[in-house]
């Protein structure tokens, strides 16, 4: 009987000793299923190597099914993730929507050490609403420009590049000059419009999309030269056309000058392509802008979340950011954390622009509560902007279709 | 175990009563399980559905019911912007559904006649022909895609072509011939069903009559497969109707929206744009002119069958 009452004893305490040491468990969900989600999973694998305290499951899917669960999964209450990445032009929505919570600053400095002033300032503001936090920064991608080294080389044109920018009179002059040189491939291409035509849009005004914060004013001047640039560049046979598959022509040397994101870089490097990396095309270098998004942490709202958990999701949080060069290095994103350009093997990568902090202004970052409406109407048209539609009449009817779709929900 | 204990709690049925209980509810107890995901998985929703279509609702939040609102806009505000889209999107799937049935129809029935002649290898052919059939149109699509691709495809490259053949006016042609080609199997499988079970001695006798090939084909194929051709008719309107996948991975809104079919759109303003009561009411409209059309159908077929 004795030993009996001991064995259970000893169990006990075992049970009880190992339950006070376990690690306490974060569910993660991301955006990331490509060759992103192989080197996301890596990292947290090697978060999850690096202490016990903390164990992150996660969870990756892609950007649309993720928009479209999660919603249902916070009005049901259960399974919620305890952190998520989602790109930052949806923060505003779901703050009106009431799904997310906002970061407790105190929790997570005390917990992790995270205050604003390490990170990218462009990325960790764009997620400031009404006097609360949302968002903590993994990255900043942003829809630049490639060029080819060797075909520059060839056909000389490398002074068009000297200044680290490249201008929309350059990429006709230096069409021109490769034309003259017997280049029979395409110049610049006519990528992912929208990227492209908000890229432009923040150059010329405000980079508002809306100027009440609900109806939607792109009807202006500065759109619509945004998207005569693209036509005209079109029209004068200074483009690919519609449907070209750009991406085959550049890693196949048959375009000079590839404006793309960021996130492309891998690939680039895997077709063997001497490249070079730009700010988007601007109409002066003073001037320049790229459009930009962030991967953002956020938290949606659940009940049941400890303070434990949001202590420990801030340390997971954290060594994602103090780590970030592998997310830099693999998977061709810069890091919005600081630190990461006091590493010496960032400072090489191509992509290391997008991280100085003196050229935080660059980075064209919208933030609109309709942005999921925006961008579906904007993306539907794109390509009618260019070749077929009165642009007038296109601006006329993005607007008109934001509006209509406002008042229906 | 349920009717056996129904049958065990009334010890007074006669052996006779038993069977006859048993023969009248043994159907239920085999149809019971699809019956049961049937209504949770299809009807339960579409009553939803149609609900949803005289509600306001973003997908997150309560429905709030507001009659005939959705149905006043999309039939009768011409300003709005899902006036237009019904009306672009329910024209361009009447116009599909023009172009391809047809096809899906004469197509199959001719490699079904062509293979009922039994030429030799006919076996592989038949299995050639099916093969589309098998694929998920996400493969479909990709693969003409590829394949029709203005810088790489092997269209072009092999005929030296810059056609880009998904902008006007090669995009219904592209529509039509890649939905036939994914289709013809399954109606070419019915045709040759159909074909093998003609008795044999009508054709003879219409030999001995004097007729000729065509008049075999008018006077004795042709009567003999009059309900499996209403049958793929029917099927086929209705399938084409439901057009989403190939226009939409194929073009997608591109050219203006020449090409944009209604689920297009009702799928873009449910899911992407959560206008999930508007959208509702478009597949509610969507589903009755379904409905009207494959009513039509069944009537002249009713009538048909009555002559």
């Amino acid at each position: 009987m004795k030993k009996t009452l001991a064995l259970v004893l000893s169990l006990a305490m075992l049970l009880a000793a190992s339950s006070a040491m376990a690690a306490t468990e974060i569910d993660y969900w991301s955006v990331f299923t490509g060759g992103d989600g192989a080197v996301m999973q890596g990292m947290v694998d090697a978060f999850n190597a690096s202490q016990d305290e903390v164990h992150v499951n996660h969870t990756p899917m892609t950007a649309d099914d993720l928009y479209q669960k999660i919603p249902m999964t916070v009005q049901t209450g259960s399974g919620i993730p305890d952190v998520c990445v989602v790109h930052i032009e949806r923060i505003p929505n779901f703050v009106t929507q009431e799904l997310l919570y906002s970061y407790d600053l105190d929790l997570i400095n005390e917990a992790a050490g995270i205050v604003p002033e390490n990170y990218n300032q462009a990325a960790w503001t764009a997620s400031d609403i009404d006097g609360e936090h949302y968002g903590i920064p993994l990255d900043v991608h942003s829809y630049v420009t490639y060029y080819n080294k060797d075909l520059f080389d060839q056909d000389d044109l490398n002074e068009f590049v000297e200044d680290g920018y490249l201008t929309f009179d350059e990429i006709r002059e230096l069409g021109d000059k490769a034309r003259a040189a017997g280049w029979e491939g395409d110049i610049f291409n006519l990528g992912w419009l929208r990227a492209q035509i908000l890229g432009y849009y923040a150059q010329m005004g405000d980079g508002k999309l809306t100027q009440d914060g609900v109806t939607p004013s792109i009807n202006n001047e500065a759109m619509k030269t945004a998207m005569q640039t693209m036509r005209d560049l079109w029209q004068d046979g200074y483009t690919t056309v519609k449907n070209t598959d750009y991406s085959s022509k550049f890693y196949g040397g048959e375009l000079l000058v590839w404006t793309e994101g960021i996130w492309m870089k891998a690939a680039v490097v895997d077709a063997g392509i001497n490249f070079g990396m730009l700010p988007g095309v601007c109409y002066t270098p003073e001037n320049a802008k790229s459009w930009t998004s962030s991967h953002n942490f956020v938290q949606f709202a659940d009940e049941n979340r400890t303070e434990e958990e949001d202590a420990a999701v801030a340390k997971f949080v954290n060594w994602m950011g103090e780590n970030s060069l592998t997310w830099a290095k693999d998977a061709g994103q810069c890091p919005s954390h600081l630190s990461i350009n006091d590493v010496e093997e960032f400072k090489d990568m191509p992509q290391a622009f997008l991280a100085d902090p003196e050229r935080v202004d660059e980075l064209a970052i919208y933030s609109y509560e309709y942005w999921g409406l925006f961008d579906t109407a904007i993306s539907r048209l794109a390509w009618d902007f260019v070749d077929v539609m009165d642009i007038d009449d296109a601006l006329v009817q993005v607007e008109q279709e934001i509006n209509d779709a406002i008042a229906a929900q | 175990m349920f009717w056996g204990v129904l049958i065990a709690a009334k010890p007074s049925f006669k052996r006779e009563d038993r069977n006859i209980l048993k023969r009248d509810l043994l159907p239920y107890a085999y149809i019971g399980p699809h019956l049961f995901f049937f209504i949770v998985f299809f009807v339960t929703p579409a009553i939803y559905g149609i609900y949803a279509a005289f509600t306001k609702w973003d997908l997150f939040n309560e429905p709030v019911f507001i009659g005939l609102d959705n149905f006043k806009t999309l039939l009768f505000d011409s300003g709005n912007t899902y006036y237009k889209q019904l009306r672009n999107g329910l024209f361009n799937t009447i116009k599909f559904v023009i172009y391809c049935v047809p096809f899906c129809i004469i197509v199959p029935l001719s490699l079904a006649l062509a293979l009922s002649a039994r030429p030799k290898g006919n076996k592989f052919f038949q299995a050639l022909y099916y093969l589309p059939s098998l694929m998920s149109i996400s493969t479909v699509t990709l693969t003409w895609r590829y394949f029709f691709n203005q810088d790489y495809g092997v269209m072009n490259k092999f005929f030296g072509s810059t056609a880009n053949w998904f902008t006007p006016p090669y995009t219904w042609v592209m529509l039509v011939v890649v939905t036939v080609w994914w289709c013809t199997g399954g109606t070419m499988v019915i045709y040759q069903s159909a074909l093998a079970s003609i008795p044999q001695d009508q054709y003879e006798a219409a030999a001995v009559d004097g007729a000729g090939p065509v008049q075999k084909f008018l006077h004795v194929t042709l009567p003999n497969m009059r309900y499996p051709l209403m049958y793929t008719l029917i099927t086929t309107v209705v399938a084409q109707f439901n057009i989403y996948g190939q226009p939409d991975i194929l073009v997608g809104f591109n050219n203006q929206e020449a090409n944009a079919v209604l689920l297009q759109y009702i799928y873009e303003n449910s899911v992407k744009k959560q206008v999930a009561g508007m959208s509702s009411a478009m597949a509610v409209i969507l589903g009755l002119c379904i409905m009207a059309v494959s009513f039509v159908q069944m009537r002249l077929m009713v009538s048909d069958s009555k002559d």
